[in-house]
């Protein structure tokens, strides 16, 4: 509704003005431009008579959309807070303490949807969550653009671009007073892009609610880059960091499972559920040990294939443990290799906690960590088999 | 004029006239007074009054019962039982759907969200207003019950019968007359022959590492013949394995539950092998004795926990220093 | 897999850069006679010269892996372990005035078993002990023979008599010499038809080669010798060594064996099993019997586990009671490098080193090794 004192501040309540009604600004719906809101005819906004200002056809049509929206956005806000209450209040909490999580959760108990895809179950968000971003009325009126770079068609992408511009000559200024005093810039404080990358093409346009160009996104790295690269860019580490993403460490992903203790005093992991193909295997590593192996209660007799031996050999083989852990693993499912397939993973995943971080990424590396996710794949009707096409007879 | 006036036909409403004479009124041109004056044929259209088509009345839709409802009201009341979602009845403000450039669909007119059973019912304020009124129906859970010995010590049978519930025109299933009862056979106070007996009478009904025995009944029709005749066979099998009959005392070798080194052919050849080169028969093997022989003793011990505990290296161990006493001479034996 | 070999290969290179490679030898004992060997000799290899092999095992008697790795090496190395070294002892400290003590050698499948018996059979050919030496029986059981035939004199039982035969022969180039030597005779006439005899007093060689020539009485021959080597052995005439290899499968539910009559014998049925097994009673002395139970000689649903109970069954347990049991375990560590080192040695193996991985991967058991370092 400050939108609206904005758009009309020569707004003239007379009920006796007889003035002709050019416009027709009755702000009765609250229809979204999406066509999905509450089909409430409830909320009336009085007729306002406004004096007669030269506007065009195309304009109005588009103030009055803009404004539309963002009265809808206003009604769905309220919407939802009202809802956050009733919803505390149908499960008996506190509704002042009614985050985000505890929403979801009640919405969970008490719509329980077997639907597999989580973005298609019932939910329960803040409309600036739902909805897509749009932008406010962007000109007045009369017809007279907000923002300054508004006739370039993507004012807040070239708005970056010359805030980019402006910051690099303040920049170049301020070297250059620098090295007038015969002062060098730290050389220390240079900034790198090391450890994180500018935001892609598909965030910028989030960010600018704007539709971009490659060429365009293409100028906009270039021109940062430039930025990035100036010996006193240290100065402007929060713009910079604006545009940028930090690159998520891999090594952080590695969890392991937490060590225990036996009675005697040696360390052990288990890790339940080791997958490969239908095998689950549960594997229990201890640390101070003889390189004794039981699996099911047999030793490495349990397989005749040599193959499979030697993946269960592989990962203490990699860390050099062999002779160092006493394994004890129960398997259960599948054939020979996804046996020994998900064995190697348990034993895999335990060691992680016996050895140093390096060999651990060594072994992300080699694969040893990565749950193998192939399955057998169907055969197809038509077809010989997966992948074999029936023999190609010419006639 | 008079005439006309009076051949003017008033049409009259047909609630006023009876039927039969509306249908002639309405026929024929004649007046209702018969007069003596010729008939009028009237030509000119009668004036109809234009029907005015039925107005379309919008009906006036009362606001959506969720906005006039206070945020602290009581939901139970609103929602007591388990009904399909009503939109205007839920006062959240829920979406569900997925389309890949548009925002999830709101609730009015979603029939997803009709289609998820769900448990606006069931709230935990709602879940706390049935237990307290159950509440003073329960008693409390009874002292000396708390553990799972109790209850095996208490109540040692479980019996175990299925109701099943159809949405077809019969509710009756033939599979709820199977009863089973399960029976812990260390309830029982049973001494070796008896259990023994027991086991080998019920056969594959008993589990070893359990210790259940098991019965499933359901040769009766219905439900309380078949318990009747569970319990019948608890009681004869328990009876029987009691009693000792007189065919029990052949029991061959090849039948005994246990090992017992007596009986068996090891022992004549520990005597053959002590009495060699003289042969041995039968009366022999059974009156020879090993209360002063160690070795032997040792011997027998050995293969009856060979044969009875099962065979690993423990026992195959103690089984070899046995017999390295026993054939072996002394200083041989490292 | 190549990331790891190669990061390996890098570890294995950058250790052998530091140490100049020798060439191993395996620890070897120089005593060729068995009876000489005690627990000083233990995990060293000790060789057998040919003349020895050809006469004792040229008709069975080696695994065949290991005969191809003694022609490769041009040379047979038994090694000397603890199972076999118990045997022998026993053999020379026992009393011979008491009936005949059962050894039984178990252990898991190619924990060298065999090997072991070739060992003490060595042993006691240089003792001059008979040998009753039956080689491997399934080979009796196995094979869908077509001469399967039920004996004459025997009610119920079936003879094969080219195996019979065969096995007469191995005897005979097993123990000629000695038979030779000792001089024994038979003890009865045997009337084989209204044209046949062999008088009482003939020597035994010559009843071997009866049987040999005349395949049809070799069963009724065997058990006749066996009758007769019993005999001379309690009257202190000679020595005899029972030693039987997969001894389990005389108690096997079925064998592959079909008569004339397309019955399928069990080995019950069969008159060479009841030979055997009337050759492992203990109601003779002067000897010694020496068996072996392996999995390999059960039938294929039967391998569950090593020990000799579970596949000898009850029945043949109390046909063997009492028994001492021998276990042949995995190779310890000196062993197992020791193994390693005669591959070294013989350039078999042409770099050291993996032997950690090949521990783990045959978890020390001889033939297992011996097939991973075979060739392709």
């Amino acid at each position: 509704m400050m939108l609206m004192q904005r758009l009309f501040p020569n707004l003239v309540t007379n009920k006796l003005c007889s003035a002709k009604i050019l416009t027709n600004f009755v702000l009765r719906c609250t229809y979204g431009l999406n066509n999905v809101g509450s089909d409430d005819p409830g909320v009336e906004i009085p007729e306002k008579k406004i004096v007669e200002e030269k506007t065009s056809l195309a304009m109005r049509a588009y103030l009055q959309r803009a404004t539309q929206y963002n009265s809808f956005m206003d009604q769905q806000i309220h919407e939802y807070k009202i809802g956050k209450r009733h919803l505390a209040n149908m499960m008996g909490v506190d509704p002042e303490t009614f985050t985000q999580k505890d929403i979801d959760a009640a919405i969970g108990y008490l719509f329980p949807s077997g639907l597999y895809d989580p973005k298609a179950r019932p939910l329960m968000r803040p409309p600036s969550e739902v909805f897509p971003p749009k932008k406010d009325a962007e000109f007045d009126e009369s017809g007279r653009p907000f923002h300054v770079f508004f006739y370039t068609g993507k004012p807040n992408f070239y708005s970056i671009l010359h805030n980019i511009a402006t910051k690099l000559v303040e920049l170049n200024k301020f070297e250059d007073s620098l090295r007038k005093n015969n002062i060098l810039p730290d050389a220390d404080k240079k900034l790198t892009s090391f450890g994180s990358q500018w935001l892609s093409k598909e965030d910028l346009e989030k960010k600018t609610v704007e539709r971009l160009s490659d060429h365009e996104y293409k100028h906009f790295v270039v021109a940062i880059e430039r930025l990035l690269n100036h010996a006193c860019a240290y100065k402007l580490t929060e713009f910079i960091s604006e545009y940028q993403k930090p690159m998520i460490s891999t090594k952080s992903i590695v969890e392991s499972s937490p060590v225990l203790y036996t009675k005697d005093g040696r360390a052990y992991v288990t890790v339940k559920d080791c997958p490969r193909k239908d095998a689950r295997a549960d594997v229990t590593v201890y640390y101070p040990g003889t390189g004794k192996l039981s699996i099911n209660g047999k030793g490495i007799e349990f397989f005749d294939y040599i193959q499979a031996r030697e993946q269960i050999l592989f990962p203490l083989l990699f860390t050099d443990m062999i002779d160092k852990v006493d394994i004890e693993a129960t398997v259960s499912g599948g054939g020979v290799s996804g046996k020994a397939g998900a064995i190697r993973f348990g034993i895999s995943w335990c060691l992680c906690s016996f050895v140093d971080p390096e060999v651990v990424e060594r072994m992300r590396i080699a694969g040893l960590l990565q749950k193998d996710y192939r399955r057998r794949e169907r055969k197809k009707p038509g077809q010989a088999r997966a992948r074999r096409k029936f023999t190609w007879k010419k006639r | 004029m008079s005439v006309m006036q009076k051949c003017v036909m008033i049409r009259r409403t047909a609630n006023a006239i009876p039927i039969n004479y509306y249908q002639r009124t309405w026929c024929s041109t004649k007046a209702a007074a018969p007069t003596d004056e010729f008939r009028v044929l009237n030509l000119k259209k009668k004036f109809v009054p234009p029907q005015s088509k039925k107005k379309y009345t919008k009906t006036l839709l009362l606001p959506p019962r969720e906005t006039a409802m206070p945020v602290d009201q009581d939901w139970t009341n609103v929602w007591p039982g388990p009904k399909t979602f009503h939109p205007a009845s839920v006062p959240l403000a829920l979406r569900q759907g997925y389309d890949q450039k548009r925002a999830p669909p709101g609730k009015y007119g979603n029939a997803e969200l009709m289609k998820i059973p769900n448990f606006l019912h069931l709230t935990p304020p709602a879940v706390k207003k049935h237990c307290s009124a159950i509440k003073k129906f329960c008693t409390e859970w009874p002292k000396g019950l708390e553990t799972d010995e109790d209850f095996d010590k208490h109540f040692p049978m479980t019996i175990i019968t299925t109701d099943y519930c159809h949405s077809s025109p019969t509710i009756k299933d033939p599979k709820a007359r199977i009863v089973t009862i399960k029976v812990k056979l260390s309830a029982f106070d049973l001494d070796k022959h008896a259990r023994d007996k027991m086991i080998r009478l019920v056969g594959e009904r008993y589990d070893e590492e359990t210790d259940i025995l098991t019965i499933v009944t359901d040769r009766c029709p219905t439900r309380k013949q078949n318990y009747d005749y569970g319990i019948y066979v608890l009681t004869a099998l328990y009876h029987e394995s009691n009693t000792f009959e007189e065919w029990e005392k052949e029991k061959q070798e090849a039948d005994m539950e246990h090992y017992i080194w007596d009986n068996n052919v090891s022992k004549k050849a520990y005597v053959a092998l002590v009495e060699w080169p003289k042969k041995v028969s039968d009366d022999d093997v059974k009156s020879f004795s090993i209360e002063n022989d160690l070795v032997g003793q040792k011997y027998k011990d050995a293969v009856t926990e060979l044969l009875n505990n099962g065979e690993d290296t423990y026992t195959l161990n103690k089984y070899k220093e046995a017999v390295v006493g026993m054939l072996l001479p002394q200083n041989a034996q490292a | 897999m190549r990331a790891y070999r190669r990061v390996c290969n890098y570890a294995t290179a950058a250790i052998k850069q530091e140490a100049q490679y020798q060439i191993p030898t395996a620890a070897r004992t120089d005593k060729t006679n068995p009876a000489d060997h005690d627990h000083h000799d233990e995990s060293k290899f000790y060789t057998i010269d040919p003349k020895t092999i050809t006469s004792l095992f040229q008709m069975g008697g080696l695994p065949k892996p290991f005969t191809e790795q003694t022609q490769m090496f041009a040379e047979t190395a038994l090694m000397v372990r603890k199972p076999a070294l118990e045997v022998i002892r026993g053999l020379k400290l026992a009393d011979y005035q008491k009936p005949v003590i059962r050894y039984l050698l178990y252990g898991q499948t190619g924990s060298g078993k065999s090997l072991s018996l070739a060992h003490i059979l060595h042993y006691a050919h240089n003792s001059k002990f008979i040998l009753y030496h039956i080689p491997y029986v399934p080979i009796w059981l196995k094979y869908d023979r077509k001469e399967v035939n039920w004996s004459t004199t025997k009610n119920g039982l079936a003879d094969i008599p080219l195996i019979a035969a065969q096995w007469l022969k191995h005897f005979k180039h097993q123990n000629e010499v000695l038979l030779n030597e000792l001089n024994l005779t038979t003890s009865q006439d045997y009337v084989w038809s209204i044209r046949e005899t062999t008088p009482k007093g003939t020597i035994l060689n010559e009843l071997i080669t009866h049987g040999i020539n005349r395949a049809k009485y070799a069963c009724d021959c065997m058990d006749i010798l066996l009758n007769e080597l019993k005999a001379h052995c309690s009257n202190n005439k000679c020595k005899m060594l029972v030693a039987v290899d997969g001894f389990n499968a005389f108690f096997n539910e079925k064998t592959d064996l079909k008569t004339e009559d397309r019955v399928r014998v069990t080995p019950q049925q069969i008159s060479m099993v009841q030979t055997g097994l009337s050759a492992v009673l203990s109601d003779w002395n002067n000897g010694a019997v020496v068996m072996v139970t392996s999995p390999r000689a059960a039938l294929n649903t039967k391998r569950e586990s090593h020990l000799p109970i579970y596949l000898c069954g009850r029945q043949g347990f109390e046909h063997i009671d009492p028994f001492i049991p021998v276990m042949v375990p995995e190779l310890t560590t000196t062993e197992f490098n020791n193994m390693l080192d005669y591959y070294e040695e013989k350039r078999w193996l042409q770099k050291t080193g993996g032997r950690k991985e090949l521990e783990f991967l045959t978890s020390r058991l001889p033939a297992e090794l011996m097939a991973r370092c075979a060739s392709l």
